[in-house]
């Protein structure tokens, strides 16, 4: 009766420090470019996914030109040389000067990221849902890691190079290693499947390196209503047995409200308007490590804020460089 | 020796008593009940008593319960009064001011509790007292200072007294006995009388302000021997053994005797509690009896009294060991 | 297009007579005033009862009668110090002025030879004294308690140990006897003590000084919040002077009783009572707070320890080994008072919200109407007096076409036509003004959240009519007074029929009862000839707007977290409410009449699957209004929703929604007006227009009502 129960939450970044709230990305000088998902360096150019699209950009601030174009929306990006390999959902085409160069495709169930090891081996990131699935709503509720990070060579050669990964959304080389971004663990593992930095804020997603680290892209911010959900299981199994993916309560990648999404209590309207630290269930976050993965900066897209759902981060001629799937926009952070 | 004599005593007392007229004596207490309300216990006076009350009370087949008011006035009068709530047989009282607990007293014995006042009595009297003449202890260390510090000792006369609590028994009576021997001597200068509350370090404080006052100060007579102690040690430190007699009265246990012997007291009047703790006994025992005067007056038991003195004399087999 | 018919054969809504929940019942109890004396009440208790078992006869009336005589000194001391640290203050010199008063009693009465009432008025003297100089020093001069109490503390014990040194012996050689003395020291009344007695008119006088008087509200200011009781006007130093002085007395009082009774003094007499006191105190408080004045606690808290000392004395245990047990005691009880008070609150969140599993109904009736299968028709609305109107929930138009609505700062607004760029204010009225109707005279009849119905006339003069209604059976917290008035409508005979939303939340914390999903609220009526407030319905699920059929013969009821529209006939309220309509796709608010025979329904939101889920499983929500935030709560989607039209039988024949970025959302009330429609938002800073095409252009609602009545 005196005693409150301890409830032992996972040891958790909060956003303080440098982690603090700030309007970084809301600041930032936009290109729009409909649908983002990912991007890539190739040749000093910036290459960004635009729905079926690569777009190429060779300078910051002008247009951007259409580089190439596919038959199915872009999942992932990556360059080595003159290759640039692109996930397609399922399928993976790599091209080297415009041309296709043969390459089988990974047995992935989805092709969330890519990289290359060498000039002639691929590692995907497999996440362990279908292209077509929301990945955002299953993956919180979702018990069963069954992510992979696979590695395809252009001979055809393919290894497992890790697995049992719970949704993993980016890596990125460490070494010899990998750096694997895990979404609903909101963490970052290796190859080996050791944690290397554990209760990130956010709902991690592509990872990149930059001059003195890396630089994280969170999909949303961590949000205390679902991981308490998560304790319960009666709700979730109410949840999943009589209401459909896109309405389960998660992450999502729209500031927008929805008749039939739910909100929290904080997040009621005032005169028309959302209070910038109101919770919300979409968020903008690009977090930068130091190279022992220490946050030294992030920059925020509040409650408020429109350039929700970072997807992806590259250091671009030293400028930062975020995707906002949510507003459709590449933005430049300034110096990475 | 004595020690072992007295136990033989003891038990040819008990043996005695359990042959001859035990079943007689034991049939009149058996089941009777005593309460003891001292002003605290944990000092030898009040242990000593209770030690021989304790053992009068196994072979009487009474009880015996003690109530501590631990130094308290305020509880002592409360204690008290829940027990005469408890109608015992016999209630003993050690009375902390003659004026505390008489009331209370009168009380008692109006509701037929027997009451016997230990070695400090009230205004109020009782059935019994058990205890030391003070008026005699009082004279006689008043004329034992006269002499030491008085005319022709080429000493200044100057005496302190230190008593317990101006209002208790004790110090009203020596302290008027005292000064009706000091009257006569007008040599003698009574530079303090400042209640020490019993309190060793209470007796030092002010031992050492009157010796700053009056360095050449003769005698201190000091009502009980433990706060006395104090006032002792505030002699020694101020390295005026030699010259400060510090007389003292009290239960006379070999604490007493370590005092003397280490010099912090001179002399010491005992009234030897363990005596008193037997006298007292014994005068439960009769009480429960149904003895009483015949005419209803308070029955008087005189404690003898054994004067320890430094020096030559000593004797260390006067003290007693609890 | 009459429902008379229809009546019959609706299904009946249940409502429980009686909801009874243990949660319930503890959270009640628990935000009820006197639970703070509820940790010293079981200290006491489990003190009591432990001393029954341990001991034979502790508890005999001539022992109680014992405690009660030489308690009562003690006591009045206690209330000394409760008075003295309510103002904020402490007073370490009790004991020393204590035991001065007994000394000068005495010397009064023996070596004086004063008459005893002459003795009670300088004992008194004495201790006012004492207690002047500190409030003097503490008030006036502005020294610290702490430093000036340990200095009269010193100062007075040093003069008492003079002034009994010089005296003592000839107090205690006195033989003089008083039978007035005699009696206050010794005597019985009722078979009580006379101190007894003392104590208890003492202790009934400061409890009522506490709780009736100017002073002692002052003295709780001026401990509370020093500087808001300077801001607030009260002379802060003279309060505290006369509370130092007040407490002196007392202390006098209590030194007179003590003399009487002992009949005499010893140096130690007083001496640690200041800590006695202060840790009984602290065991009664749970703490030392200012800013207190609870005499129940602290008496209590006193004879707890006071019990615990004497039998533990009594028993015959030494007097250090007292010492060192009442201290552990002390100090068990006192962590659990702590932790009782620190975590009350905690414990109150924690079992406040007591939610029930609430089905709600699916959603019916709305083929091709939800918001994603149409375009949000409000988004086409104007936007009036932006900014300048702070939350109006219900806004009302009178015959002139003048916009009248409340706001959240407790003011009704008009909003002049036609254009309605003027903004004035008719009324201020404080509390949350929410639904609004004119009665026959064109007076507007507000009802207030937190005050209850309110009218006012067009010249702005307001009038209460009713704040409470009757009590419901079996409550444990008194619930007479209405809570949250929500909505109002006047009957075709006067009778004003009106919604408490909520007897359990607060306006600020409504949402709080959607969380818990119980029949919280009751519908009620106020008839004015006869001024008698009664409730006509009780235990309803948040009853929000309220509509008098067209014909004048029923009343409509809209059940906001139920989702459905309850209808009750006017002719025969006792049979309890049925089913109008429900599946709603949102929480309906307010109700009020189309122009043509049909009925408008706000929807100040929208349900989704995952909160009609949750609504499902109690157990998750109690959990998460523990575990999480607040501000991360699961709530009803309250940024988007709309209007629904229903034709005269209830059927939903348009919806007209507000688009998910506003300008208008969460409406919680419309009215028609001349062929326009005019919305209200609880939580916006406007009111929208939106024209309505094929409406009757001469159609008012004040008017629709006067037709028929």
């Amino acid at each position: 009766m005196f005693f409150r129960r301890k409830i032992t939450a996972p040891p958790a970044l909060t956003l303080e420090g440098a982690l603090g709230p700030n309007d970084r990305l809301d600041r930032a000088p936009a290109i729009a470019v409909p649908s983002p998902q990912a991007m890539c360096l190739a040749d000093g150019a910036l290459l960004v996914s635009s729905g079926q699209n690569v777009l190429r950009l060779t300078r910051w601030g002008d247009a951007p030109q259409v580089w190439h174009r596919f038959d199915t929306a872009v999942t992932a990006l990556a360059s080595h040389g003159d290759r640039v390999a692109v996930g397609l959902g399922t399928e993976l085409a790599v091209l080297e000067a415009g041309d296709q160069v043969p390459w089988p495709a990974p047995q992935a169930r989805s092709i969330a990221d890519l990289l290359f090891l060498s000039g002639d081996e691929l590692a995907v990131v497999d996440p362990g849902y279908g292209p077509d699935q929301p990945i955002l709503s299953l993956a919180p509720w979702d018990d069963v890691a069954r992510g992979q990070v696979l590695g395809i060579r252009a001979g055809g050669e393919a290894r497992q190079i890790a697995q049992g990964l719970h949704c993993p959304m980016g890596m990125v080389a460490e070494g010899q290693s990998l750096l694997i971004t895990e979404l609903d663990r909101a963490r970052i593992v290796d190859a080996t499947g050791k944690v290397r930095l554990a209760g990130l804020p956010g709902y991690a997603g592509r990872l990149c390196r930059t001059a003195r680290g890396y630089a994280l892209a969170c999909l949303s911010r961590r949000d205390p209503l679902i991981e308490f959900l998560k304790t319960e299981p009666a709700f979730v199994r109410l949840m999943k047995d009589s209401i459909a993916p896109q309405h389960w309560i998660a992450p999502r990648t729209s500031p927008g409200f929805a008749h039939d999404l739910p909100i929290t209590l904080g997040a009621t309207r005032l005169h028309g308007a959302i209070k910038p630290w109101a919770p919300s269930f979409s968020y903008g976050l690009v977090i930068e490590l130091d190279a022992t993965l220490m946050p030294t900066g992030s920059a925020h897209s509040r409650a408020n804020g429109l350039r929700h759902a970072i997807s992806d981060v590259c250091d671009w001629n030293g400028d930062l460089i975020a995707l906002s799937r949510a507003s459709g926009e590449i933005l430049n952070l300034g110096a990475a | 020796m004595l020690n072992f004599n007295k136990w033989l005593l003891g038990l040819t007392l008990a043996a005695s008593v359990a042959f001859g007229g035990a079943a007689l004596a034991q049939s009149k207490t058996a089941g009777k009940k005593v309460i003891f309300v001292p002003i605290t216990m944990g000092i030898s006076l009040t242990e000593a008593w209770v030690k021989r009350m304790r053992e009068h009370a196994e072979l009487g087949g009474y009880t015996i319960d003690i109530k501590d008011a631990a130094f308290n006035t305020g509880v002592m009068s409360e204690l008290l009064a829940s027990a005469i709530s408890e109608k015992p047989d016999v209630l003993v009282v050690h009375n902390p001011t003659v004026q505390l607990l008489a009331r209370q007293i009168k009380q008692a014995e109006a509701e037929g509790i027997k009451v016997v006042q230990m070695n400090l009595q009230s205004n109020q009297p009782s059935t019994a007292f058990v205890g030391a003449n003070w008026d005699r202890i009082g004279r006689e260390i008043a004329e034992d200072i006269v002499k030491e510090c008085g005319a022709g000792s080429g000493k200044s006369g100057k005496v302190a007294i230190i008593p317990g609590q101006l209002t208790a028994a004790d110090s009203v009576i020596m302290n008027e006995a005292a000064f009706k021997v000091f009257a006569e001597s007008p040599e003698i200068e009574v530079v303090s009388n400042q209640a020490s509350d019993w309190d060793p370090e209470k007796a030092r404080q002010i031992t050492a302000t009157v010796l700053q006052q009056n360095p050449d100060l003769c005698a201190i007579f000091g009502h009980w021997d433990v706060h006395t102690m104090g006032a002792g040690k505030a002699v020694q430190d101020a390295g005026l053994a030699d010259q400060v007699l510090v007389y003292a009265t009290g239960g006379g246990d070999d604490v007493a005797c370590k005092a003397i012997e280490d010099g912090i007291l001179d002399r010491e009047w005992s009234y030897d509690a363990d005596g008193q703790g037997r006298d007292a006994a014994t005068m439960i025992d009769l009480i429960l009896q149904g003895v009483a005067t015949a005419d209803g007056s308070m029955m008087v038991v005189d404690s003898p009294l054994k004067v320890i003195k430094a020096g030559d004399g000593y004797d260390a087999s006067l003290c007693f060991k609890p | 297009m009459t429902t008379r018919t229809d009546f019959n054969s609706l299904p009946r809504q249940p409502v429980p007579r009686l909801v009874l929940s243990p949660r319930r019942i503890l959270s009640d109890v628990l935000s009820r005033g006197g639970v703070e004396s509820i940790i010293p009440f079981l200290a006491l208790s489990a003190t009591v009862i432990g001393i029954v078992i341990a001991t034979d006869g502790y508890f005999a009336a001539s022992n109680l009668r014992n405690l009660a005589q030489y308690s009562a000194d003690g006591g009045l001391v206690i209330l000394a110090m409760l008075i003295v640290v309510a103002v904020g203050g402490l007073d370490l010199s009790v004991g020393s002025s204590f035991a001065m008063s007994a000394f000068v009693a005495l010397y009064g009465f023996h070596i004086l030879g004063l008459p005893v009432p002459a003795v009670l008025a300088l004992s008194m003297g004495s201790g006012l004294l004492v207690g002047m100089v500190n409030g003097v020093l503490a008030g006036f001069i502005g020294c610290g308690a702490l430093l000036t109490t340990l200095g009269t503390m010193i100062t007075v014990r040093g003069i008492f140990t003079l002034a009994s040194q010089a005296q003592l012996v000839d107090i205690a050689s006195s033989a003089r006897m008083d039978d007035l003395w005699d009696w206050v020291g010794f005597e019985r009344v009722l078979t009580l003590p006379i101190g007894f007695w003392v104590l208890a008119v003492v202790a009934v006088l400061v409890f009522v000084m506490f709780r009736q008087t100017r002073f002692g509200w002052h003295i709780l200011a001026v401990g509370g919040n020093r500087k808001a009781a300077r801001n607030g006007g009260i002379g802060v130093r003279r309060t505290i002077f006369a509370a130092y002085a007040l407490a002196g007395l007392i202390v006098g009082i209590a030194g007179f009783l003590f003399a009487a009774r002992q009949n005499s003094i010893a140096a130690d007499t007083g001496i640690g009572m200041e800590f006695f006191v202060l840790t009984a105190l602290v065991v009664g408080l749970g703490g030392f707070v200012p800013g207190r004045g609870a005499v129940v606690s602290v008496l209590l808290g006193f004879a707890t320890i006071y019990i615990l000392n004497n039998v533990m004395v009594n028993s015959g245990y030494r007097g250090d080994f007292v010492q060192l047990a009442m201290g552990s005691i002390i100090l068990v009880i006192l962590a659990i008072d702590v932790r009782f008070r620190k975590n009350r609150h905690r414990l109150l969140a924690s079992s406040y919200l007591d939610p029930v599993a609430l089905r709600v109904a699916p959603v019916q009736g709305m083929d091709g109407m939800m918001p994603d299968q149409i375009a949000p028709a409000l988004a086409a609305a104007t936007v009036l007096g932006a900014g300048r109107v702070d939350g109006p929930e219900d806004v009302l138009l009178d015959d002139a076409g003048n916009l009248y609505c409340g706001t959240r700062d407790g003011r009704i607004l008009r909003l002049a036509a036609p254009d309605f760029i003027q903004v004035s204010e008719l009324a201020k009225i404080g509390g949350r003004p929410l639904g609004l109707a004119f009665d026959a005279a064109g007076r507007i009849v507000a009802c207030v959240a937190g005050m209850g119905l309110v009218r006012v006339t067009m010249a702005g003069e307001v009038a209460l009519l009713t704040d409470q209604t009757s009590r419901s059976l079996f409550s444990v917290q008194d619930d007479t007074a209405i809570r949250m008035a929500d909505d109002l409508e006047i009957a075709p005979d006067g009778v004003i029929y009106f919604t408490d939303a909520s007897k359990r939340h607060d306006i600020e914390n409504w949402g709080m009862d959607l969380l818990e999903a119980r029949p919280n609220g009751r519908l009620i009526s106020h008839d004015p000839r006869s001024g008698k407030t009664r409730t006509v319905c009780d235990n309803l699920i948040f009853p929000n707007g309220v509509c008098v059929t067209h014909d004048g013969k029923y009343l409509l009821v809209a059940s906001t977290w139920a989702c459905s529209i309850l209808i009750f006939d006017l002719a025969n309220l006792a049979a309890g409410p049925r089913v109008f309509l429900s599946g709603l796709p949102g929480y309906p608010d307010n109700i009020n009449r189309a122009s043509d025979g049909g009925y408008w329904v706000a929807l100040a939101g929208m349900r989704n699957p995952v909160i009609d889920a949750a609504m499902t499983l109690p157990g998750v929500r109690r959990r998460m209004s523990k575990q999480v935030p607040p501000t991360n709560w699961l709530f009803g989607n309250l940024n988007i929703g709309g209007v629904l039209k229903l034709d005269a039988a209830g059927a939903i024949v348009q919806a007209l929604w507000d688009a998910p970025d506003g300008p208008l959302y969460m409406i919680t009330s419309m009215r028609e007006h001349k062929g326009a429609l005019y919305l209200g938002g609880v939580t916006n800073d406007k009111i929208g227009r939106l024209d309505l095409p094929g409406a009757d252009a001469g159609w008012t609602g004040a008017g629709s009502y006067r037709a028929k009545g």
